[in-house]
């Protein structure tokens, strides 16, 4: 039983007792709150020092990346005078086979830069990324802008997400590369994928005949090579992904001075572009694939000069042939007995030609009608749309499109990498993370595009 | 049976009850001001809950008085033994497992033979183990509610590396715990009150610890012995010494026996400890020696009915 004197004394310690506890508490908080802090600001040192390097750190709320299902946590990292330096990110990607990725990417306040990228290994279930290939991506990225993607030569899209196709297309790659250098020496070519007859792939860029200058897209890059606007690199891209969502070129809108408006980012002559994707299609109709059109340019390189172009040091690493045709004007041109002009030849009969197959002459080749006929599989490929000049789309044929890297717009994209050799997918893996930490930072500090 | 108040009419178990409850109040202190909101709501409902079951089954049973307090005590004790993420549901778990099966089933109030809140918050740890993994940092969303009607698994979980922790985090109680558990300075503060107000006996709490310090240093010499102060810090286990292992219904042996007792707990401990889950190895070391000393109790109670059986025949 209880009785009231005892319930009275009791009751009056526990008060003094929850007294003393409070004042106890508040003494421990006062004398353990440095500590923590210094404990926590070493353990973000430590952890994130070599991703963003900052005097502090500072966890965000996570009601600030709601909705970004990827990021786990987010810090800013400040100098000592509480100016902000930038952010670190933690985040998981998940890739199309269901596995994970943990990265942490750091990306500084002003500048959108990527100050570093590391790879947390805590997945359930591991992408199959090394740490060297994850290295690989950090040295094209580490100190350069974002957004990132990879280079041209990956500009790709699934065929299953195209609704405009040219018809009469046939599966393979094709080549295609201009016979004469411009005024800078460059040497523009084109590289096509075509994929149950849509243009799944395709790659814009130019060799040197200076063989010690670099290509036209990494000289770009490096800043060797520069256009007014966007990057060439980045516009080659641009133009690349442009093309494989209309598939048409003619719905580029070339204007009679070789530019378009309806492409992004996009400031360049886009004529060499067009003229080689025209040859390209065209080729793609014959079956006149990259294997063939190479055995040609060695057959004709071996005329000229009687000995092959390997011999000769025009091979570049990838197995093209750099040379500028420009001495020899004649060679891809038929003229009949008089010596007068009638029409352009093609790659292959050119190299027919030279082999000892026959130049065909107009009434050879049966007349007028005949020489359209035959031309209409070359460099003036007659079944292409030529395209709507001066870019004017008549009324009712423009489509609206979207063109985008992980949901970010082509036109934002600031870096253009080459990722890990011989494997764009797992490139992607660490773009993604890179382009999903550009995304929320985008938005939570409302950087402009 | 009825139980009846067995030491002397200023410490009949209604006034233990009630200083172990004001012994409690320090540790409950620390939660509400370490977690906020959802430890004031987890202590008060566990506490209520207890309390209104016990007293329904003592109506149904007819058995036990009305105004007995060990189920607030029970109720307290477990709420400290609760991640603070913990949901209402799981609570109300743990009381009716404790309250209804281990106490109700086995004679109610002073007949259990092992601690009823302990078992309680066993049964939900075994039953429900990623349900009572919300652990959170020190005073942060101090009023937050919503884990206490979550249904879901909590998601957030604090780090729990804590040989990370400065010394004076872990005395304070500056790192994720059990709510209660976790200032060893408001635990040793109840101590003292129950040892001024002569209502603990510490030879099983005192040889419990002991032993506990003793293993984990032969366990951490190897490593690093720091293990062995943090563990004693972090880990709950002079809460459970103070609070559980000297209940005098479980564990009501004394002398060389309570001693006895504290040592086989505080051996349970040191091995489970190596398991490195911090409920089991708070729990399971009462529980099993609640077991061994109901066990002992029944073996005594037999030897002294057959010696006076035996002395009834010889004369």
């Amino acid at each position: 039983m209880l009785e009231g004197r005892f319930v009275r004394k009791i009751t009056v310690e526990a008060l003094l007792l929850v007294v003393l506890s409070v004042v106890l508490l508040i003494i421990g908080s006062f004398l353990s709150s440095d500590e923590e802090n210094r404990r926590v600001q070493q353990k973000y040192k430590d952890r994130f020092g070599h991703i963003l390097e900052a005097d502090y750190y500072e966890e965000l709320d996570a009601s600030a990346y709601e909705g970004y299902d990827e990021i786990s946590h987010v810090y800013e990292g400040f100098r000592n005078d509480g100016s902000p330096v930038g952010f670190v990110i933690d985040l998981t990607v998940n890739t199309k086979d269901y596995t994970e990725l943990h990265l942490l990417t750091g990306i500084t306040f002003d500048g959108a830069e990527l100050t570093g990228i590391e790879h947390i290994h805590d997945e359930q279930f591991p992408a199959s990324i090394t740490d060297e290939e994850i290295q690989i991506i950090a040295g094209q990225t580490v100190d350069m802008q974002v957004p990132v993607a990879l280079a041209g030569s990956d500009a790709v899209i699934d065929p299953d997400m195209v609704s405009n196709m040219i018809p009469g297309l046939n599966d393979g790659t094709y080549y295609a590369q201009m016979l004469e250098a411009d005024n800078s020496g460059y040497i523009d070519y084109i590289e096509m994928d075509v994929e149950d007859g849509v243009i799944t792939r395709i790659s814009w860029d130019a060799f040197n005949i200076d063989r010690t200058t670099r290509n036209k897209r990494e000289a770009s890059l490096n800043g060797a090579y520069s256009v007014s606007g966007e990057l060439w690199a980045t516009q080659s891209y641009n133009l690349c992904h442009e093309l494989l969502t209309l598939q048409d070129p003619s719905e580029l809108a070339m204007k009679s001075d070789g530019t378009t408006d309806i492409v992004d980012g996009v400031t360049i002559s886009i004529r060499p572009f067009v003229d080689l994707v025209n040859e390209c299609i065209g080729y793609s109709r014959e079956g006149y694939d990259k294997d063939s059109y190479m055995e040609d340019m060695t057959t004709l390189v071996t005329y000229l000069f009687q000995d092959s172009p390997e011999n000769l040091g025009m091979l570049t690493d990838e197995g093209y042939i750099v040379y500028s045709f420009e001495d020899y004007p004649n060679l891809f041109k038929i003229f009949d007995e008089n010596e007068v002009y009638i029409r352009d030849l093609s790659i292959s009969e050119a190299a027919d030609a030279v082999s000892g197959g026959l130049i065909t002459t107009e009434d050879e080749e049966g007349g007028e009608e005949g020489d359209d006929n035959d031309n209409s599989s070359v460099n003036d490929p007659g079944y292409i749309n030529e395209g709507y000049e001066d870019g004017i789309i008549p009324e009712g044929e423009r489509r609206q499109y979207e063109d985008s890297i992980d949901g970010i717009p082509v036109s934002e994209i600031r870096t253009y990498i080459d990722g890990i050799p011989g494997s764009s997918g797992r490139s992607e893996y660490v773009i993604s993370g890179i382009n999903i930490s550009y995304k929320f930072l985008k938005s939570y500090l409302g950087w402009m595009a | 049976m009825r139980t009846a108040p067995f030491i002397h009419i200023d410490n009949n178990i209604a006034v233990m009850d009630l200083k172990t409850i004001a012994a409690l109040l320090p540790c409950v202190v620390y939660a509400v001001f370490s977690y906020g909101l959802r430890a004031l709501v987890l202590t008060v409902f566990t506490a209520a809950l207890w309390i209104l079951t016990e007293t329904a089954m003592k109506k149904v049973t007819g058995r036990g008085s009305l105004r007995d307090l060990s189920p607030a005590v029970n109720g307290i004790v477990l709420a400290m033994l609760l991640p603070p993420g913990t949901s209402l549901y799981m609570a109300a778990l743990a009381v009716l497992f404790g309250s209804i099966v281990v106490k109700g089933l086995f004679g109610g109030e002073g007949a259990g033979f092992v601690n009823p809140a302990a078992a309680g918050r066993l049964f939900v740890e075994v039953c429900f183990p990623e349900r009572m993994s919300g652990f959170y940092s020190v005073g942060v969303k101090m009023l937050a509610y919503k884990s206490l009607f979550d249904t879901k698994v909590p998601e957030e979980t604090a780090v729990a590396e804590y040989s990370d922790f400065r010394p004076v985090e872990l005395i304070a109680g500056h790192y994720p715990a059990f709510i209660g558990t976790g200032c060893l300075i408001m635990v040793i503060t109840g101590l003292v009150y129950l040892i001024i107000k002569r209502s603990i006996r510490l030879e099983t709490p005192v040889a419990f610890i002991a032993i506990i310090i003793i293993g984990r240093l032969i366990v951490d010499v190897r490593t690093d012995v720091y293990n062995t102060f943090v563990f004693i810090m972090t880990s709950g286990v002079v809460f459970a010494a103070v609070f559980i292992m000297s209940d005098i219904t479980t564990t009501s042996r004394r002398g060389l026996n309570g001693v006895l007792m504290g040592m086989i707990g505080g051996l349970i401990a040191v091995a489970l400890s190596l398991r490195g889950n911090p409920a089991v190895t708070l729990c399971v070391p009462p529980l099993a020696v609640g077991l061994i000393s109901g066990f002992m109790d029944f073996t005594d109670s037999a030897g002294r009915k057959m010696r006076q059986k035996g002395g009834q025949a010889d004369a």
